[in-house]
C-alpha cells in the first residue's frame, strides 16, 4: 500500500443541452437492453473558462441495460463567444434503478432525477483553447424532469499534482 | 438556472500498482507513436487493506498523437478477495511532451515517466460495482518501456437536486 497520488479538480464551465423531444427508441436484441437517441437543438455554455453555446446538432445515443443502468454516449460542439469551434464527445453513466425502471424509460416514463457521471476528451483547432486537447476532463450532470426541465452539466479538469 | 455547481461525491474506490510486461513500442503508425504493453499482475488495496489482485492478460495501450498527448485505451480485469471479478475498461489522456520532442522519442532518444488519467464504466460481477463510473489518476514509470502502472481509482457521481 502507499499514499495516493495527489490531484485536484479545476472548475471548467457548465452547460446544458436543448434536445429535441421526440426521443427515438431501439430496442435491438443483441445487446439486451435499448438505444434511447435524443438530438442536440440548441444550449448555452457558461463559466470560468469557456462561454458560448451549443451548436444544433449531435445528440445523444444511450445504451440502457438491463441492470438499469445507462451508458451516455454524446456528440456535441461548442462555440464559444469568440467564435471557436470545439468538439466536445462524451462518455458516462447513470443509475435509474432496476429493471422494472428501464422498461418504462423505455416508454418515456421518467424518473424524477437522472444524476450523469461523465467523461470528456474535448477537441479544438483554435490556439486559444489548444491547451483542452492536453486536458482530461470529468463531468457532473443532472437532468430534473420537473416543469420546466432542469438540466444542467458542470465540467472539470483533472489535474495531478507534481 | 442557478449559478450553483451541483452537489457531487468523489470517493476513493481502490489502488493497483500493475507490473507491466512493455513489450511494443511502434515508432510510426498512422496516428502517432504507439505503445503497447501487457499487465502481469499486481495488488489490488485500499487505505487499509489488500482486496484482490490484478489478473495477467488484458492490455495497455497508449498512442502518441502529434500534439505529444498520449491517447490511452486500456482493458484491464481485477479479482477481489472475495471472488468477484472487476473489469475495467478505459479511455483517457496523458500529457507527455513538446511536438519538438516527439521526434526524439520515436527515435529512442528521450523518455521519462508520465502522469495519466482515464474514466471507466467499470463492469463486475458484484452489483453494488457493476453500476458505478469511474475516473482514475496515475503514473506510468516509463512511456517507452512501460513496467509498472500506478492508479489510484475513484467513484463518482452527481448528487440529486
Amino acid at each position: 500500500m502507499r499514499d495516493l497520488i495527489p490531484y485536484e479538480l479545476e472548475y471548467l464551465f457548465s452547460y446544458a443541452a436543448d434536445c429535441d423531444p421526440n426521443f427515438e427508441v431501439y430496442d435491438p436484441s443483441v445487446f439486451g437492453g435499448f438505444r434511447l437517441t435524443g438530438y442536440i437543438v440548441g444550449g448555452w455554455v457558461k463559466g470560468a473558462k469557456i462561454n458560448g453555446k451549443l451548436k444544433p446538432f449531435g445528440g445523444d445515443w444511450c445504451h440502457g441495460t438491463p441492470n438499469g443502468t445507462q451508458n451516455v454516449n454524446v456528440r456535441a460542439t461548442i462555440e464559444t463567444e469568440d467564435g471557436a469551434k470545439i468538439y466536445m464527445p462524451y462518455q458516462g453513466r447513470n443509475d435509474i434503478g432496476g429493471y422494472e425502471d428501464v422498461l418504462k424509460y423505455k416508454k418515456f416514463i421518467f424518473p424524477e432525477q437522472v444524476r450523469n457521471a461523465i467523461h470528456y476528451q474535448l477537441e479544438t483547432d483554435d490556439p486559444r483553447y489548444e491547451w483542452l486537447n492536453h486536458t482530461f476532463c470529468i463531468g457532473f450532470g443532472v437532468a430534473k424532469f420537473s416543469d420546466p426541465v432542469v438540466v444542467r452539466y458542470d465540467v472539470y479538469a483533472v489535474r495531478i499534482k507534481k | 438556472m442557478s449559478n450553483d455547481l451541483n452537489k457531487t461525491r468523489i470517493d476513493h474506490l481502490f489502488s493497483t500498482d500493475i507490473e507491466l510486461d512493455g513489450w511494443g513500442f511502434y515508432p510510426s503508425v498512422g496516428g502517432g507513436v504507439r505503445v503497447n504493453a501487457t499487465p502481469r499482475g499486481g495488488e489490488v488495496f485500499t487505505q487499509s487493506e489488500v482486496i484482490g489482485h490484478v489478473v495477467p492478460g488484458g492490455e495497455v495501450t497508449q498512442l502518441l498523437r502529434y500534439n505529444g498527448v498520449f491517447e490511452l485505451d486500456g482493458r484491464i480485469t481485477i479479482k477481489l478477495n472475495d471472488g468477484n471479478l472487476v473489469y475495467v475498461p478505459y479511455t483517457g489522456r496523458a500529457d507527455f511532451c513538446t511536438v519538438d520532442e516527439i521526434k526524439e522519442f520515436a527515435a529512442g532518444n528521450i523518455s521519462r515517466g508520465v502522469d495519466i488519467c482515464f474514466a471507466s464504466p467499470i463492469e463486475s460481477t458484484d452489483p453494488r460495482l457493476d453500476k458505478m463510473f469511474t475516473f482514475a489518476v496515475g503514473r506510468l514509470d516509463d512511456a517507452k518501456q512501460p513496467r509498472k502502472l500506478m492508479l489510484d481509482i475513484y467513484e463518482y457521481e452527481c448528487l440529486p437536486l
